[in-house]
Formats: C-alpha cells, sequence, structure tokens
C-alpha cells in the first residue's frame, strides 16, 4: 500500500478526527539518518548514496467506538545491514477499529501475541527491520467475565509484499478460573486457561530434491496449537505452555516433515527484597513462516521467547545469542534479586541490590537422519531423543551489584562468564569464552550536572580476544546530555571505535548528533539478530511524539 | 455459575482431543511425498554458476547439492565455483593473511557476483542458472536446470584446448579453439573462463570446524577474454572459430584444468561447454561439441 492510498487516508482521518467529540491524536516520528564514509580499517561497505536514512511517521485517532492509524515509511536508502526487500517506501500500515461492549473489530493491519508467541507472534522492531504485522480482520471478544476470545485471519505483510500465496487464520481464547471457582478468589489466587490455534494456508511450490526428478508433495495447510496455564498468587507466578505444529517442510528444516513442539516451564516468586525466577524451555523444529521458502528473519509467524539475558553493557553484548527455532533447543534460565537493606553490614547506608542471572542454552541430540538421494528432503528427519542434549549453545553467568555509596555517587558492577558457539550463532567461529568486568559510576556533580562512566573489559583467548571500552557521559539537565566512548580491540586488531554524540531533549523532541565509528556485529531484541556491517559516519537521530 | 475441577478437565480433554484430530489429518505420509516428475528431455548444456567461498560455512552443503545435480545430468550440466562475497565468504588469491593456504577468490569473481544482482545483507551459498534465474538458493537449482535443460537452443558450440609450451613439464600457455554455430544470423558474446579442479586446499565446513585439504572443484580461475566475454555475430549455419592464448600461472595444476565457453546475450546462456585441457604433445586434442 503506497503513495496512492496516503493523501486520502489522511484526509479521512482528518474529517473523522473533526466530525468525532473527544478524539485524541496520538503519534510520533522517527528518523536516523546515517552520513556514510568508507572506512578501510574497519571494513565499511561502500554506498552509492550520500545519506542513508529509516524514517517512520505514525498517527493515530483514539475515541471511545472508533479507533484508526496509519504509518508512514521511508526506507528507499535504508541504514547499513537489512535485507535487500526492505527497500521502499509508502503506507504499509493502515486500520480501523470499531469497539462497542467488549466487542472490538479491526480491520487492516495490526499485531497480535497469542500466549508466549509460540504459534503466533507478530510485531514490530525496526531495529532489525522486522514488521510481519496481519493485514485482514480481527475480533476479540471480551463480553462474558472472565473469558477472552480473539479470531483473526488474514495475509502477512513481508517487507513491501503481502503475498496472497499464502493465508493465515488464527484463535484465541483464554479463560479465567478464579472468576468461577470461589475457593481461587477467596485466596486471591488468579488462575487461567488459554488455548489458542493458527492454520497456515499456502499454495503448492516446486521444490525438487537435488539430483532427482522427484518433485515434493507439500502440504498447503500447516496447522500449530498451543495450550497454556498461569497462576498467581501473591508473589508467585507459574507459567506452563506448550505448543505443537504439523509437518512444516521449509527451508529452515531442509523440508523435512516431522512435527514441531516446545515447552515452557516458570517459576517466578517475589518479595519485598528479593525475588527469584527459573524456567526452562524446549522447542524442536518450531520455525512457523508465512512462506516456507523464505530465509533470514522475515516472513515468520512467531517467535520463541529469548532465554539469554539481553544485555546493554557494550562488551556484554558482543555476542548476542540468536534463539535456535529451526534446529530446537533446550534453554534454562534462573535469575535472583536481593536487597541488603540499609543500614546493615553488607546494605551500607544507602542498601546495596545484588543480581544474579544465569542462562544454559544446548542444542537438541538428533541422530539416525535417514535420506532420501543422498537428501533430507522429504523425510522425517531423523529422532530426536527428549531429554538427551546436543552441544553447547550459548551460556551466560552474570553478577551484578547495585551501590549508593554516597548521597551524590552511585556505583554499578557487574561480572559476566561467557561461553558463546560461534559456529551454532553465526556459521563459524567455535567457542568463545570471555569475562567481562563492568564498573559504572555515576556521580552528581550539582543539581542540574550528572557525570557517568562506563569502564569495561573483555578477557577472552578466542576470536577478536580482548577489547576494552570506555564512556564518559555528561548530562546537563534538563535538556542535554553530551557523551564520547571507544571500544578498543586491544587483543587482535587494535583498531578503536570511537563514538561522541549530543543528544538534546525540548518536550517532546529529542535530536541526537553523534559521530563515529559502529563495529560490525550482531544487534539483537527478543532473541532475534540482525547482522550490522561496519559503519563510520555522521549520525542523526530525531524522534518526536504528541 | 460455579465450575467444578472435573468439567474443567472435561473440557480440556475434549479441545485437545478435537485439536489433534484437525492437525493429524494434514499428515502427509511417507509413500505419498514424492511426485515423480518425467525425465527432463535434455536439449541443451545448462550453466550453473555458483558463487561461493572458503569462509562460507553452508557453502560445502551446497557442493553436495552440485554432485548430485552433475551425477543426473552428466556433461550436459556445467557448473562454475566463483569465489566470492569478499573477505566475509572467501579467500583473495595470493592473500598474505592466509599463509599457507590458497586463496581461491579472483577479482573478476566480485564482478560476477555484483552483476548477478548480490545485495547487502545477502549470504552465500547462492547461484544462477543460464544468467535466466536471477540469484536463486540452493534449494531452487533442481528446478530451474531442470527446465532449462528442455529447452532448444539454436547455438551449437565445439571446444578444444590443449597446453603449450617448449618444456611439458612447465607449459607456458593453454591453446583454446571455440566453434559457434547458430542455426540462424544471431549476435552473441562468447565468455571463456579457465576452471580447475583437485584443489586442495581450506574449507570452512557446516559444524564450524576448518578442513586444510578440502577438495575444491570447477574453481574459476581466469577469464580469457575479458570480463564480459568478445561480441560475436553468427552468420546462420556458418561455424565462427575464435582461438585464444591463455598463460598458465604458477599456482595452478596443469593437469587438472578446464575450459567453460558460453555464448550468451539478454536473454540468458544460450549455449555452454565445458572441454578439459589436454596435455597437448602427441596426443589428439580433445574436443567437446555441445548442440
Amino acid at each position: 500500500m503506497k503513495k496512492s492510498i496516503l493523501i486520502p487516508a489522511i484526509a479521512v482521518m482528518s474529517l473523522a478526527a473533526s466530525a468525532q467529540k473527544g478524539v485524541t491524536v496520538h503519534g510520533s516520528v522517527q528518523s536516523d539518518i546515517l552520513f556514510p564514509e568508507k572506512d578501510y580499517e574497519i571494513g565499511t561497505e561502500t554506498y552509492k548514496d550520500k545519506v542513508l536514512t529509516n524514517t517512520y511517521a505514525d498517527v493515530g485517532l483514539y475515541s471511545k467506538y472508533v479507533d484508526a492509524g496509519l504509518r508512514v515509511e521511508y526506507l528507499q536508502h535504508p541504514l547499513p545491514g537489512f535485507e535487500p526487500d526492505f527497500k521502499g517506501w509508502g503506507v504499509p500500515n493502515i486500520y480501523v477499529k470499531g469497539k462497542y461492549k467488549g466487542f472490538e473489530l479491526t480491520a487492516g493491519d495490526f499485531y497480535e501475541q497469542f500466549g508466549s508467541g509460540f504459534i503466533l507472534r507478530t510485531y514490530e522492531e525496526r531495529s532489525l527491520g522486522i514488521d510481519n504485522s496481519i493485514r485482514g480482520g480481527r475480533l476479540k471478544v471480551n463480553a462474558m467475565r472472565g473469558l477472552r476470545v480473539t479470531a483473526l485471519g488474514g495475509i502477512q505483510r513481508r517487507f513491501w509484499d503481502w503475498s496472497t500465496s499464502s493465508r493465515v487464520f488464527g484463535g484465541d481464547a483464554e479463560f479465567d478460573l478464579n472468576e468461577y471457582i470461589a475457593p481461587l478468589s477467596r485466596r486471591n489466587i488468579i488462575w487461567t486457561l488459554g488455548a489458542s490455534y493458527v492454520l497456515k494456508n499456502e499454495d503448492k511450490d516446486d521444490i525438487m530434491v537435488p539430483g532427482t526428478n522427484f518433485k515434493l508433495n507439500l502440504p498447503q495447510n500447516v496447522s500449530a496449537f498451543d495450550v497454556r496455564t498461569h497462576f498467581y498468587r501473591g508473589g508467585l507466578s507459574l507459567l506452563g505452555e506448550f505448543a505443537w505444529k504439523g509437518q512444516d517442510p521449509s527451508f529452515d528444516n531442509n523440508y523435512t516433515y516431522r512435527h514441531g513442539n516446545a515447552l515452557m516451564l516458570s517459576a517466578a516468586y517475589s518479595k519485598t527484597g528479593w525475588s527469584a525466577l527459573f524456567q526452562v524451555k524446549r522447542s524442536e523444529d518450531m520455525a512457523f513462516r508465512s512462506q516456507r521458502s523464505m530465509k533470514m528473519t522475515s516472513a515468520f509467524l512467531n517467535n520463541m521467547p529469548a532465554f539469554a539475558y539481553q544485555h546493554t553493557y557494550a562488551l556484554a553484548a558482543l555476542y548476542p545469542y540468536a534463539t535456535q527455532a529451526a534446529p530446537g533447543e533446550w534453554a534454562f534460565q534462573g535469575a535472583f534479586a536481593y536487597t541488603f537493606k540499609r543500614k546493615t553490614a553488607l546494605g551500607g547506608k544507602y542498601g546495596t541490590k545484588l543480581k544474579l542471572n544465569v542462562s544454559y542454552i544446548r542444542g537438541l541430540h538428533t541422530t539416525d537422519k535417514e535420506l532420501f538421494h543422498n537428501s533430507l528432503y522429504g523425510t522425517s528427519g531423523g529422532h530426536t531423543s527428549f531429554f538427551k542434549m546436543g552441544e553447547l549453545n550459548y551460556q551466560d553467568i552474570n553478577l551484578q551489584l547495585d551501590k549508593k555509596i554516597t548521597k551524590d555517587f552511585h556505583l554499578n558492577f557487574m561480572y559476566m562468564n561467557q561461553r558463546y558457539n560461534k559456529t551454532v550463532v553465526e556459521g563459524h567461529g567455535g567457542m568463545v569464552n570471555s569475562n567481562i568486568l563492568v564498573l559504572e559510576p555515576k556521580y552528581k556533580l550539582s543539581k542540574n550536572l550528572t557525570l557517568r562512566g562506563e569502564f569495561q573489559y573483555l578477557f577472552s583467548r578466542q576470536d577478536q580476544k580482548d577489547w576494552a571500552y570506555g564512556l564518559l557521559e555528561l548530562s546537563i539537565l534538563p535538556y542535554l546530555m553530551v557523551s564520547v566512548s571507544d571500544q578498543w580491540n586491544c587483543g587482535d586488531t587494535g583498531i578503536h571505535y570511537y563514538m561522541a554524540t549530543v543528544t538534546g531533549n525540548y518536550r517532546r523532541n529529542r535530536l541526537m548528533l553523534g559521530y563515529g565509528r559502529t563495529r560490525a556485529g550482531y544487534n539483537c531484541s527478543g532473541g532475534v539478530c540482525r547482522y550490522v556491517p561496519a559503519s563510520r559516519g555522521f549520525q542523526l537521530a530525531y524522534s518526536y511524539n504528541f | 455459575m460455579n465450575i467444578k475441577i472435573s468439567d474443567i478437565r472435561l473440557l480440556s480433554a475434549a479441545a485437545l482431543s478435537t485439536v489433534a484430530m484437525l492437525t493429524a489429518c494434514n499428515d502427509i505420509q511417507e509413500s505419498n511425498r514424492y511426485r515423480e516428475l518425467p525425465a527432463a528431455e535434455v536439449k541443451r548444456t545448462v550453466l550453473l554458476e555458483e558463487f561461493t567461498g572458503q569462509l562460507c560455512v553452508n557453502c560445502p552443503i551446497a557442493h553436495e547439492i552440485i554432485n548430485e545435480l552433475k551425477a543426473q545430468y552428466g556433461d550436459r550440466l556445467i557448473t562454475v565455483g566463483i569465489h566470492s562475497g569478499g573477505d566475509a565468504f572467501s579467500i583473495a588469491e595470493g592473500d598474505p593473511i592466509w599463509t599457507g593456504y590458497q586463496g581461491l577468490r579472483i577479482p573478476e569473481g566480485e564482478t560476477y557476483l555484483s552483476n548477478a544482482g548480490f545485495k547487502s545483507g545477502m549470504g552465500l551459498p547462492i547461484g544462477q542458472v543460464n544468467r535466466t534465474s536471477g540469484l536463486i538458493d540452493r534449494d531452487e537449482w533442481s528446478k530451474f536446470i531442470y527446465n532449462e535443460i528442455s529447452r532448444d537452443s539454436e547455438i551449437e558450440i565445439t571446444l578444444d584446448a590443449a597446453l603449450v609450451g617448449d618444456n611439458p613439464q612447465a607449459p607456458e600457455n593453454i591453446g583454446i579453439n571455440v566453434g559457434l554455430r547458430s542455426v540462424a544470423d544471431n549476435d552473441v558474446k562468447l565468455q571463456v573462463w579457465i576452471t580447475e579442479s583437485g584443489i586442495k586446499t581450506i574449507q570452512l565446513l557446516p559444524d564450524g570446524t576448518a578442513k586444510d585439504d578440502y577438495e575444491h572443484s570447477h574453481v574459476l580461475r581466469a577469464t580469457v577474454n575479458g570480463i564480459n566475454g568478445e561480441a560475436i555475430s553468427l552468420v546462420g549455419n556458418e561455424t565462427a572459430v575464435v582461438s585464444y592464448t591463455c598463460p598458465v600461472k604458477a599456482v595452478w595444476n596443469p593437469e587438472k584444468l578446464s575450459v567453460v565457453a558460453f555464448a550468451y546475450n539478454g536473454n540468458g546462456v544460450l549455449q555452454a561447454a565445458e572441454t578439459h585441457v589436454s596435455d597437448g604433445g602427441d596426443q589428439e586434442s580433445e574436443s567437446e561439441t555441445n548442440n
């Protein structure tokens, strides 16, 4: 949906807004711009364009009975590292929603998630270039106490294409038992049961087994279902979820005909002063796309939750883990947080917070892979043991300490031990073992001036070996922030990745100007990663919310 | 309304059974997963340009697929491994960083990859069939080759190549003769390449390990007549003969060299031929005729 719809869409929305009382308007503008420069030392690509930008503008009208909105995207000269089909511009998102007495009907483009996203999660993540919204219709019914039902159908967005060769339908129901079982509500228990179903109907493809005259008989319909239960009482939360997917031969699984499944169990408890979380997930062949032959990050219908802690410190995020949805994995995650009270021996004058996070992820163990004419195409893909695990994919143990030393001085400390299987995640590189130390002091110089620093060091004998990182950031309230940083590969190449930025905030505007180098690497969010090539140049980022 | 635990159990069992039935109905049994197509009627020789690299971990998977395709179509399928994709995927010829290993990427490889439409964000291995398919992933090669090989061709190519030089142990040049014949007048470009097989050097494997003596086949070693070939105007039913001399590089193994010649225009590759470079001397040179 491109330029031709833009002007009439804006006109209709303006008329609707003016015609209705009680209509609020919200929206935003976001533009990230890079003026790229060639840098042979860090291996930047060569660009024909002098300016690269990802720019978005959206507006929404909200009223008691009707909402409507649209988004304009300008990605004709995109920032580095996005897939080739990402390029384009137009109005890829437009919707109208009617609401009345617990019923909500949406027509147009929408996002939806069933449960934890095992069989359906459509979302927008601009930094990854992901927008897998569904264009069609959705009905949500919340008319009966404790029961929520959703039904939807449509075609999925893949960059600037909405392929009609594949259609998606789904339904979800969640039921709060505590609304109808009196003993539960008396004990302040919330107990929810949920079930979802998704059907993908895709036209057949011509996929031939290499070296033969055999073509695969591909299923046109792929079903997936999900059941879950969630129990809350006081500070205790328990979650169990199971998903199952029918035969879904695709490029992701070498066109094998196995069934996919996922099981997740999670327990969390929190109380004043401490909290704990433990969760385990086993998934197998759960890459579920609307188009079977697609690669990279597009056309996913689902999203397997990430079990690796998402780090914000630069060196801790140097080797981010990408969830292995297609081959499958066993993933364990634990977290413990404790606050030592003020005026105690360990708490000190102001208290001390301690956090321990552990992530441990292994692949599955598959044997007896049968072949058809030396190919996996059309086979069941071998036998995968349920409990037996394959190689280590990722391990992360990190301990964080957060302490206010004086009224004006705050200190964060982190130690992290990480094992990253670069071969599994990136396709090559072996196991990278590293130990990371981070020190983050923050000092309030005056009422309006705060100085923050980050000093990080990564010890490793593999890949690019040791790294050092330093950052100084001066906040000048209420409007300005200035920072300089350098990430130095002291163990191998000796290259410095320097960056200087100035950020201004004024009312609803935010403007960042910067210059420097960005290292090639992976940008990950929620277990999904995008490769970002090295770049250097002047950067500008602007956002406005209204 | 009060609900009992037994009601919940009954409802859950019914729902699960219903969904299991619905999803199981979609299963395709093993005996029903393959549809045999009639064997392709071979009417021409097809060229598969495979863009590959020694640092590309998935490329050995593509090499296995190529072996299967070669076993299926024999000499009617010509595959050329064009090492490319920059330093992220391949090793340049003579790269000093990779001392002890032979780099297989020549500068022309990057140009061919770019001309084929490779864009930032794509990966290797990737290939194109007869320059009509565009860049396609390995799972589509079979389909395109099957369709292309049964298309008629107006062009016939005759090809022979032999080592030339005073010292048979160190031949200096390759002498190449290409004959082109068309059923009708035709303006084409003739591209001639040198390829080499049996090169044992480093390759990253899908499990991330490196094999130091991996055997590389059909590797593009040199372009004989320019990066885009030579323009030739063919007169119907007349054979045009073109001869070339290509120097033998020290790093090549003369016994493992082949010559690939193909005619193409804006509609793609019209015909292709390949011949092993003979050692010249008293032996008759090998000649291939492809039509």
